[in-house]
C-alpha cells in the first residue's frame, strides 16, 4: 500500500517537474538584466541608460511589444480583433520597410479574460518573463486599473491603452499614454452638443453599469446640472442582459424628448430596434462614441437608426472612396486575411501607426524613455483612417481630443459640421483626409 | 395598472425564452442528473449554422418564406445530431463517474463551442432575421404593447411544451425515455435500450435549444455570447420550477421573466438580476424542490 | 465514492513533508543558485505567491464541495467579500485606527466565515443542483450589489450606498504592499509577499489536513456519502453543514484578503461567474476530497495560461489547412478557449477522479478505467464494438445486456 502511494507521489513529482519545465519559456533573453533580482522599486527605466546597456525587449533586429486582451471566456472577446489590426499593420511595416531602423516589431498578446486579477498575471508575465519593451494597446478599463501602478513603478511604457477612465491620462504619468476618447472629453463634447440642440428638453439615459457607462452617466448628470435640460430617466443595465425591451419601455414611460445611449453597439442596437419597431417610438437618439460604428447600424436596422447622432474621430469602414480606408482594407486583406476589416481593426491600426511614428521619432537609439518622448513629439499627425489629427505633448497624453459629430444617413454614418477640438495642445491641422493627408485651417475642405 | 400589465406582458415574453431553454435543461437533467452548462452554446452553435444556411438560401427565393423555415428545420436537425454525438462521444465515458465530472465536461464543452464559434464566425454581434410571420408592427392589446416576435416566442414555447408532452406521454418511444429517466437499471432488464434513450434525450434537448436560439437571435442578436445570460436565467428558472418537472421548467422560466422585469420597473434597473435571484432563493427555501417539483426519495 | 480518509504518518512521509516545507521556505531565494537560475526567477516567485493564494481559496471549496458534498458555484462571491472587507479595513482603518495587514486579513476571514455560516442555513434545505443554482445566484448578484448606490422600493428612494465603501465600478486601489521597515533590505517586495501568502497557506493547509482527519472531517464525509445514514449515526446535520460553509468562508475570506493585499486592487469584476465556475473545475480537476488534489487544482489556477500556451504550441502550422485548422496568430488567439477546454474534457474523461485520482490509480490503490471490469469501454470504441457485434450476429441480436449498476445510479432517478 505504501509502495503504491509512493509510486503515486513519484508520478506526481514527475508531472510537476514536467509542468514546470513545459511552462518555462524559451523567451528568456540571453542577457538577463541585473535588475531582475533587486527590489522592485527601480528608478524610472532608462533614466541613465547609456546606449550600450540592455533595453528589455529591444535587440538590433527586433522590438518586442505586448498587450493584454480578452481572448476567451468573456463577452468582451469580440474586441480581440483590435489586436489583429495592430499586428497586421506591424507586419506590413516589417515587410515593406524592414521594421523601424532595422528592427522588426513582434507582438505578443496575453489573454486576461477581461478579469483584472488575470490582467495582473498576464502583464507581469509580459514584463518579467517575455521582457517586452512596452505594453501597447492594453484593453479594458478595470483591467488597466489593476496594472497601471505596477507598470508605472517598473517604468514600462503603457501606450495607447484602450480605456477612457479620466485618471489614466490626468494627472499625466510619463510612461502612460491613452488612446480612446476619455470619458471626460466625451461627456464635455456631448453635453455641449445637447445644450446647443436640445435646450429646455427632457432627457433619458441608458447606461451600462460598468466603468464606462456609470462614469459617463454621472459625469453627464454633473455637466448638465446647471443647464435647462432635465434628466427624467436613468436606466442601467448589466452587461449580461441582452434583451433590453423592458429598459426601453421604462425609458418610454418616462417620456423624454431625446435619449442618450451610453452603451455598446449591441445594447444600443437593441434599444433602437425595440423603440422603433415594437414601441413605435421615434425619439431621437444620441449614441456614445463607442457605438458610432457600422455594428450599431447593422443591429438596429438601417431604417431604424436613421438620424441617430454620435461623435467620432475616425473614418467609417464604409467610406470606401477614401484612400486611407482603402489602404486599411488592403493591408488587412494581405496581412490578416481571416479577419474582416471593421471599425475595430481601424482602431487597432491607428494604435499601430502611432506606435511606429513614436518609434521613428525615438530614433535609432531606442530606450523606453526615448520611446515615450517620441510619442510625445507626435504633432498634427493624421493616421490612415483618422478623420481628425492627433496631438501629443509632455503634458498632453490624450491622442483623441478632437471630435466630429456624425449622423446616420441612409444606413451610413456621415459626418456633419466641423471638427470640434478639445485639444490642450492644438496644432495647425484641423482635419484629416485620404491616406494621412492633413487639412489645414486655411484650406477648403 | 396599465404599467403593471405591460410589465407582466414583457416579463412573460422575456421569460418564454428562458422557458424553452429551461425545458432543454430539464430534459437532460431528468435522465442523467447532469446540469448541462453547454446547453446555451449548443443552441448558439445551431443558430450560427442556421445563419450560414439562411445566407446560402437567400440566393434563391422560395415560396412560403421557405428561405427561413428550411434552414430552420435543417438547423434543428443538425443540432439534434450534434447533441446525440456529444452524448455518445463525450458524456458516455463519464457516466459512471461522479456527477460533477459530467458537469465539468459540459463546462468544457461550453468553452469549446464558444471558442470555435468565435473563430469561425467572429465575436461581433450580427443581426438575425425573424420569420416573416413574426415581422410587422407591434400589436396593441389594450394598454399593452407587445411585438409579434415576442408573441411568437411565447407561442412556440407553449407549442414545444405541447409536442414534448404528447411525445413523452403518448408514444412508445416517449414512454421508453421516461422509463430510462426513472430507473436505468430496470430499463435494461426489461430490454429497453437505456443508452439509446439517453442519446435521444440529448438530441431532443439540443434540438429544443436550437429552436430557442433561433427564436431569440432576432432580439438579442447573433453572437457567440448571446446565450450566456439566457442560460443562467434558464437554469434559475428550471430550478425555480423544479428540475424534475417539464411543466415546471416553463412555469419557472416565465415566472422568472416576470419577476426580473417587475424588479427592474419597481425597484431599479441596475439590480433587477439581484432581486430575481433573491426571490428564487426565497422560493427554494419554502419549496426546496422547486415550485412544481417533488422531493426525490433517496435510499440510504 | 468511498475511500479511506485516514493515511498513516510514516517516517518516510514525515521526511518528505519536511523536505517539501524547506523547499517552500527557501523558494524565493532559489533562483540565485546556479542550477535553479535556469528556470526560476522573480516572476516564478510571483507565480508561487499566486499559487499560494489559490491554494487557500480552493481548500475552502474542497472542504465544502469535495468533503461535504455541498456543490458551491458561488465560492468566488465569498472570496470577493473577504477581499473587499480586507481592502476597506486596510484603506480606511477601523474607527480611525490603522489596521495592520494581518489583522485585516484575519478579520476578513472571520467576517466571511460568519457570513458563510449564516448562508449555510438556507443550504440545509437544498441539495445538488438546487444548491448549485442558489450559490450561483450569489455570485451573479454580487457585482450588482457591490456597485449599488441607491434603489427605490415602493416609491421611496433608499440610499444603500454600498458603492461608497467598495469604490463602485472603478474598484478600490490600495497602497502598494511593503515589507515592514525592520526587514527592509533583507527581502524584496516580491519575496515579502511570497512569505505573507505562503505562511498562511502552509498553516491553513495543515489545518485542513487536520480537519479532514478529525471528527469534523469524518462528519463531513458522512454527510456527503449518506445524509440519512449520518443523521442516524448522530451527526447534527444542520450544525455540520453550516460549519462546512463557515469553514469555506474562512478560507475564502483569508484568501480574498491576501489577494487584495498582494494585488493592491479590487474590482467587482475580479471575482465573477466565470472565475467561480473555473474554481470548481480546478477542484474537480485536482481531485475531490483530497488535499493533494487541491494543490494540483491551485497549480491549474495559477498556471492556466501557460498550460494553454503549451497546448496551442502543439498544433502544427500547415499552410494548406488554413481556414480549417488554426494556422495564423489570430486563429490561435481566438481558439484559446478551445485549447483550454478540449484538453480539459479529454483529461476528465480519462481521469474522472482528477489528478489525485490518477495518483491513486498509478499507485495501485484504485482501479484504472481499463482495469475495472465494471467500467465499460465507452465512446467511439463502444460504437465500433456494437457495429461489429451487430454485423457478426445478424438481424436477431439485440443490445448486449450491461452489467448491473451500483446503488449510485438509482439515486439519480
Amino acid at each position: 500500500m505504501l509502495a503504491q502511494l509512493r509510486r503515486g507521489f513519484l508520478l506526481a513529482a514527475v508531472v510537476l517537474a514536467g509542468l514546470l519545465i513545459l511552462s518555462c519559456g524559451e523567451e528568456e533573453e540571453a542577457g538577463e538584466t541585473p535588475a531582475a533580482g533587486s527590489p522592485a522599486v527601480t528608478e524610472p527605466a532608462g533614466a541613465e541608460t547609456p546606449v550600450a546597456e540592455e533595453v528589455p525587449g529591444v535587440t538590433d533586429t527586433e522590438i518586442l511589444l505586448g498587450a493584454h486582451f480578452p481572448l476567451s471566456q468573456s463577452p468582451a472577446s469580440a474586441y480581440a480583433v483590435i489586436a489583429d489590426g495592430q499586428r497586421a499593420y506591424w507586419d506590413y511595416i516589417n515587410e515593406t520597410e524592414g521594421g523601424v531602423y532595422g528592427r522588426k516589431i513582434k507582438f505578443i498578446v496575453g489573454d486576461d479574460h477581461y478579469n483584472p486579477a488575470d490582467t495582473v498575471e498576464v502583464v507581469r508575465k509580459l514584463v518579467e518573463q517575455d521582457k517586452v519593451f512596452a505594453i501597447v494597446g492594453g484593453l479594458g478599463d478595470p483591467c488597466q486599473l489593476a496594472v497601471i501602478d505596477y507598470l508605472e513603478e517598473e517604468g514600462v511604457p503603457d501606450l495607447f491603452l484602450g480605456g477612457g477612465v479620466v485618471k489614466f491620462t490626468d494627472p499625466v504619468v510619463k510612461t502612460r499614454i491613452g488612446m480612446t476618447l476619455d470619458y471626460g472629453t466625451e461627456v464635455d463634447a456631448m453635453a455641449d452638443y445637447i445644450k446647443e440642440n436640445y435646450s429646455g428638453k427632457r432627457m433619458g439615459i441608458l447606461y451600462q453599469s460598468d466603468t464606462a457607462g456609470t462614469t459617463g452617466m454621472e459625469m453627464m448628470t454633473e455637466a448638465l446640472k446647471d443647464s435647462d435640460i432635465e434628466i427624467v430617466s436613468r436606466q442601467g443595465y448589466d452587461f449580461v442582459e441582452a434583451d433590453l425591451t423592458p429598459h426601453t419601455q421604462r425609458l418610454k414611460n418616462d417620456n423624454p424628448d431625446f435619449v442618450d445611449l451610453m452603451a455598446n453597439p449591441g445594447a444600443a442596437g437593441s434599444v433602437i430596434k425595440v423603440a422603433r419597431e415594437v414601441l413605435d417610438w421615434d425619439v431621437p437618439f444620441i449614441l456614445s462614441a463607442v457605438s458610432a460604428n457600422e455594428f450599431t447600424i447593422a443591429l438596429a436596422g438601417a431604417a431604424n437608426a436613421e438620424g441617430a447622432v454620435s461623435a467620432t474621430s475616425g473614418k467609417m469602414i464604409s467610406e470606401v472612396d477614401d484612400a486611407g480606408v482603402q489602404r486599411h482594407i488592403e493591408i488587412m486583406k494581405q496581412y490578416a486575411p481571416n479577419v474582416g476589416p471593421s471599425s475595430l481593426t481601424e482602431y487597432g491600426m491607428n494604435i499601430a501607426e502611432l506606435t511606429v511614428q513614436a518609434l521613428k521619432n525615438a530614433g535609432p537609439n531606442l530606450t523606453r524613455e526615448s520611446l515615450v518622448e517620441g510619442a510625445e513629439a507626435i504633432r498634427d499627425y493624421c493616421c490612415l483612417t483618422c478623420a481628425v489629427p492627433i496631438n501629443l505633448s509632455p503634458t498632453d497624453h490624450r491622442p483623441s481630443e478632437t471630435v466630429w459629430f456624425d449622423r446616420v444617413e441612409n444606413g451610413k454614418w456621415v459626418r456633419f459640421g466641423e471638427p470640434i477640438s478639445y485639444e490642450s495642445t492644438p496644432g495647425k491641422v484641423i482635419a484629416c483626409k485620404g491616406a494621412g493627408e492633413p487639412v489645414y485651417a486655411d484650406e477648403e475642405e | 395598472m396599465g404599467e403593471f400589465i405591460q410589465t407582466v406582458a414583457t416579463g412573460l415574453s422575456m421569460g418564454s425564452v428562458y422557458a424553452i431553454i429551461a425545458v432543454a435543461i430539464v430534459l437532460i437533467y431528468r435522465s442523467t442528473g447532469v446540469m448541462n452548462f453547454a446547453q446555451g452554446e449548443m443552441a448558439m452553435f445551431g443558430t450560427f449554422i442556421a445563419w450560414s444556411m439562411i445566407s446560402y438560401f437567400s440566393a434563391w427565393s422560395l415560396p412560403l418564406d421557405m428561405n427561413y423555415w428550411l434552414p430552420f428545420f435543417l438547423a434543428v436537425l443538425i443540432a439534434g445530431l450534434m447533441g446525440a454525438a456529444v452524448e455518445r462521444i463525450v458524456l458516455r465515458p463519464v457516466e459512471e463517474a461522479p456527477v460533477l465530472s459530467s458537469v465539468i465536461v459540459t463546462l468544457g464543452l461550453f468553452t469549446m463551442f464558444n471558442s470555435i464559434a468565435v473563430w469561425r464566425y467572429g465575436g461581433i454581434a450580427k443581426p438575425f432575421p425573424s420569420p416573416s410571420v413574426f415581422e410587422g408592427s407591434a400589436l396593441s392589446v389594450g394598454p399593452v404593447v407587445i411585438s409579434r416576435l415576442n408573441i411568437g416566442v411565447f407561442a412556440v414555447s407553449l407549442l414545444v411544451m405541447l409536442i414534448l408532452y404528447v411525445f413523452l406521454n403518448y408514444t412508445k418511444v416517449g414512454l421508453a425515455m421516461r422509463a430510462a429517466a426513472q430507473n436505468r437499471a430496470a430499463c435494461r432488464m426489461v430490454g429497453v435500450p437505456a443508452g439509446r434513450m439517453l442519446t435521444m434525450g440529448w438530441a431532443l434537448s439540443a434540438a429544443v435549444g436550437a429552436v430557442a436560439g433561433m427564436l431569440v437571435a432576432p432580439i438579442v442578436f447573433l453572437s457567440p455570447n448571446m446565450m450566456f445570460a439566457a442560460l443562467m436565467f434558464a437554469f434559475a428558472g428550471a430550478v425555480l420550477g423544479g428540475l424534475q418537472s417539464l411543466p415546471g421548467a416553463i412555469v419557472g422560466g416565465l415566472l422568472l421573466g416576470v419577476i426580473q422585469n417587475a424588479a427592474g420597473t419597481y425597484i431599479g434597473s441596475e439590480i433587477d438580476v439581484t432581486v430575481a435571484f433573491v426571490v428564487i432563493v426565497l422560493v427554494l427555501l419554502v419549496r426546496p424542490a422547486g415550485l412544481l417539483g417533488h422531493r426525490v426519495v433517496r435510499r440510504v | 465514492m468511498t475511500r479511506s480518509v485516514t493515511r498513516t504518518l510514516t517516517q518516510r512521509r514525515v521526511l518528505a513533508l519536511i523536505l517539501l516545507l524547506l523547499l517552500v521556505a527557501v523558494f524565493p531565494y532559489l533562483y540565485t543558485w546556479p542550477f535553479f537560475g535556469a528556470f526560476l526567477n522573480p516572476f516564478r516567485t510571483f507565480q508561487a505567491t499566486r499559487f499560494g493564494l489559490w491554494l487557500i481559496i480552493l481548500l475552502g471549496l474542497q472542504l465544502l464541495t469535495g468533503y461535504s458534498g455541498q456543490i458551491s458555484l458561488g465560492h468566488a462571491a465569498l472570496v470577493a467579500v473577504g477581499a473587499y472587507v480586507a481592502a476597506v479595513l486596510m484603506n480606511d482603518g477601523f474607527m480611525g485606527q490603522d489596521v495592520p495587514v494581518a489583522v485585516a486579513v484575519l478579520a476578513a476571514g472571520l467576517f466571511t466565515a460568519a457570513l458563510a455560516f449564516l448562508l449555510g442555513a438556507p443550504a440545509l434545505r437544498l441539495s445538488g443542483p438546487y444548491l448549485a443554482i442558489a450559490t450561483l445566484a450569489l455570485i451573479i448578484a454580487l457585482p450588482q450589489m457591490l456597485k449599488l448606490e441607491s434603489f427605490s422600493f415602493a416609491g421611496q428612494e433608499i440610499h444603500a450606498n454600498i458603492a461608497r465603501w467598495t469604490g463602485g465600478v472603478e474598484g478600490l486601489l490600495l497602497d502598494r504592499p511593503r515589507a515592514p521597515g525592520s526587514l527592509e533590505g533583507m527581502v524584496t517586495e516580491r519575496q515579502w509577499l511570497y512569505y505573507e501568502v505562503m505562511v498562511p497557506a502552509v498553516i491553513m493547509t495543515f489545518m485542513a489536513w487536520n480537519i479532514t482527519r478529525s471528527r469534523i472531517g469524518r462528519a463531513f464525509v458522512a454527510i456527503r456519502d449518506t445524509e440519512v445514514g449520518a443523521e442516524q449515526m448522530g451527526v447534527n446535520l444542520a450544525l455540520y453543514k453550516m460549519t462546512a460553509f463557515g469553514l469555506s468562508g474562512l478560507y475564502a475570506g483569508v484568501g480574498g484578503g491576501l489577494f487584495a493585499y498582494t494585488e493592491a486592487f479590487m474590482s467587482p469584476d475580479s471575482f465573477e461567474v466565470v472565475k467561480s465556475i473555473t474554481m470548481l473545475v480546478a477542484v474537480v480537476l485536482g481531485g475531490m476530497a483530497s488535499i493533494i488534489g487541491t494543490v494540483f487544482g491551485a497549480l491549474f489556477m495559477a498556471f492556466q495560461n501557460e498550460m494553454v500556451d503549451a497546448f496551442s504550441g502543439l498544433i502544427p502550422s500547415v499552410g494548406f489547412l488554413e481556414g480549417y485548422l488554426p494556422t495564423t496568430e489570430s486563429d490561435f488567439q481566438r481558439l484559446r478557449g478551445a485549447f483550454y477546454s478540449i484538453p480539459l474534457i479529454i483529461f476528465i474523461i480519462f481521469a474522472p477522479g482528477g489528478v489525485a485520482g490518477l495518483i491513486r490509480q498509478v499507485g495501485g490503490a484504485a482501479p484504472t478505467w481499463w482495469q475495472a471490469g465494471r467500467l465499460r469501454v465507452t465512446g467511439l470504441a463502444a460504437l465500433a464494438g456494437q457495429v461489429r457485434a451487430r454485423w457478426r450476429a445478424g438481424p436477431d441480436r439485440t443490445d448486449p445486456v450491461d452489467q448491473p449498476q451500483d446503488s449510485d445510479e438509482e439515486k439519480q432517478a
